[in-house]
């Protein structure tokens, strides 16, 4: 595996790369999990900072601001900084993660597929489940 | 899972066909070797029945099995499966067939049980009206499994998995087996869908796919389909698969039939099949679903070892975002 894409998904995700370079960045992207899990952490947190609604600033804010901005511009930069890190925990934060509904027909499927392979016997004995209606298994006794 | 069918893959039989590998180095002293020569050589038809254990009580289903020419077919209830060393088949309609594990991914070798597990041989009991030879496997000096050799063909015919109080929790055993041709060969379906999206074999994997878990599982196979990642290990004995998925578990769609339990110190869900059993617990940012036939007790410790991904999930979202704020400066 090649390493990843780093800043090349936010690029993916503003349709910045060339045609080329975005087909090669989704295969990576659909073989990497890590690479994966990044470009849905970006586009998640860009949807949701899209959708945060526009606020008003209140009357003479700018004017004040740029008071202080003539006098203090370091603590007007800090300020900016410490209001967008603040952003970024409130977006990191209630990024609502992917939703998972397990199915476990096909994982078990999947196992019992896979571990049947392995040359020898005792394997070769291991049930394997269908994902079928017929009802076969019976309860014979209950404790 | 009351919906699932059963159905069993026995003994199967592997002769040269051009698809088949050489048979494997045999160890004449080792009755597993000779078991696994004979289910490569020996043709046969049979009923399988599986008895399991769980806290519902107890269970049986049986299935119908042929193997001859390095094809096995297995029918339980409604569902028809074949398989030969390397792919797996499931029957869909009277004439089609989905291909449930492509040959591209080849035969796997577990390791070596002896590291793990010690072995006695002593004379069995009958099964299927047949002579055995049994084999106790034992790990740590508990006795693990009891493994049935028909002395006439050296096929597997039995195998007993006993819990950590010694308690019988699952069987499967032949109920009738007759060895030797039985009609003609069972012939090889040809695949004509696979199931999508397709699986890919990963080369190169993070920490969440640790080569080694406790209790000596080694890994032996990883593969993904769609967002899902296959982990397979084995101890030698028993295979287990870790599936994970990134995201967080809906509790509300978690399946039917599942029994709240401690797994990875969180509180998770565990599901009995006839082949095994199966835990299904959330850590960090993903879900995990194990499914093994190994006792439980060995799964769930097993389970609490697996290093979760995502411990710094903040992190990395932190990370993500600020990215994504600063890019969109």
């Amino acid at each position: 595996m090649t390493s990843h894409l780093g800043d090349a998904l936010s690029a993916l995700v503003d349709g910045h790369l060339g045609p080329a370079e975005a087909a090669s960045a989704r295969a990576h992207v659909a073989e990497c999990s890590d690479c994966a899990a990044e470009l849905e952490a970006i586009t998640a947190s860009r949807s949701w900072l899209r959708d945060l609604p526009a606020v008003e600033p209140p009357r003479g804010f700018y004017d004040r601001m740029l008071a202080r901005h003539r006098r203090r511009i370091p603590f007007g930069v800090a300020a900016i900084a410490a209001g967008a890190a603040a952003s970024l925990m409130l977006a990191s934060l209630t990024t609502p993660p992917h939703h998972v509904q397990p199915t476990l027909t096909p994982l078990v499927q999947d196992h019992v597929a896979s571990a049947s392979l392995v040359d020898d016997p005792i394997a070769q004995m291991t049930p394997v489940v269908v994902p079928s209606s017929a009802p076969t298994t019976t309860v014979v006794s209950r404790r | 899972m009351k919906t699932f069918a059963v159905a069993l893959f026995a003994a199967a039989t592997f002769t040269g066909t051009s698809t088949m590998p050489a048979v494997a180095a045999v160890d004449a002293d080792s009755p597993i070797d000779q078991a696994r020569l004979a289910s490569q050589t020996i043709p046969f038809t049979g009923v399988v029945a599986v008895q399991w254990r769980d806290d519902a009580g107890e269970h049986e289903t049986r299935v119908s099995v042929k193997g001859a020419d390095g094809t096995l077919v297995v029918a339980g209830g409604k569902a028809l499966m074949a398989r030969d060393t390397v792919r797996v088949l499931q029957q869909q309609t009277a004439s089609t067939w989905e291909l449930l594990w492509p040959s591209a991914f080849g035969p796997l070798t577990k390791p070596d049980p002896g590291s793990k597990y010690q072995l006695e041989v002593v004379a069995g009991a009958l099964v299927a009206g047949r002579p055995t030879t049994r084999i106790d496997v034992r790990s740590s000096g508990k006795l693990r499994e009891r493994l049935f050799l028909d002395n006439a063909t050296n096929l597997l015919v039995r195998r007993d998995q006993l819990d950590q109080r010694g308690r019988v929790v699952r069987t499967v055993a032949f109920v009738d087996l007759t060895p030797g041709p039985a009609g003609p060969a069972p012939a090889f379906p040809t695949a004509s869908a696979t199931r999508t999206p397709t699986r890919a074999d990963l080369s190169a994997v993070r920490a969440a796919a640790p080569t080694r878990l406790r209790d000596g599982y080694r890994r032996i196979g990883v593969y993904r389909q769609g967002h899902v990642v296959h982990v397979l290990y084995s101890d030698g004995l028993y295979q287990l698969s870790v599936f994970e998925q990134l995201g967080r578990l809906d509790r509300s769609q978690v399946p039917a039939g599942g029994r709240r339990a401690d797994v990875a110190g969180v509180s998770g869900w565990r599901y009995t099949w006839a082949g095994g059993d199966v835990l299904l617990w959330q850590a960090g940012r993903s879900v995990y679903t194990l499914v093994g036939d190994a006792p439980i007790d060995e799964l769930v410790q097993v389970a609490g070892s697996m290093p979760a991904n995502g411990r710094s999930s903040l992190v990395r979202r932190v990370r993500s975002a600020c990215r994504a704020l600063l890019d969109g400066f």
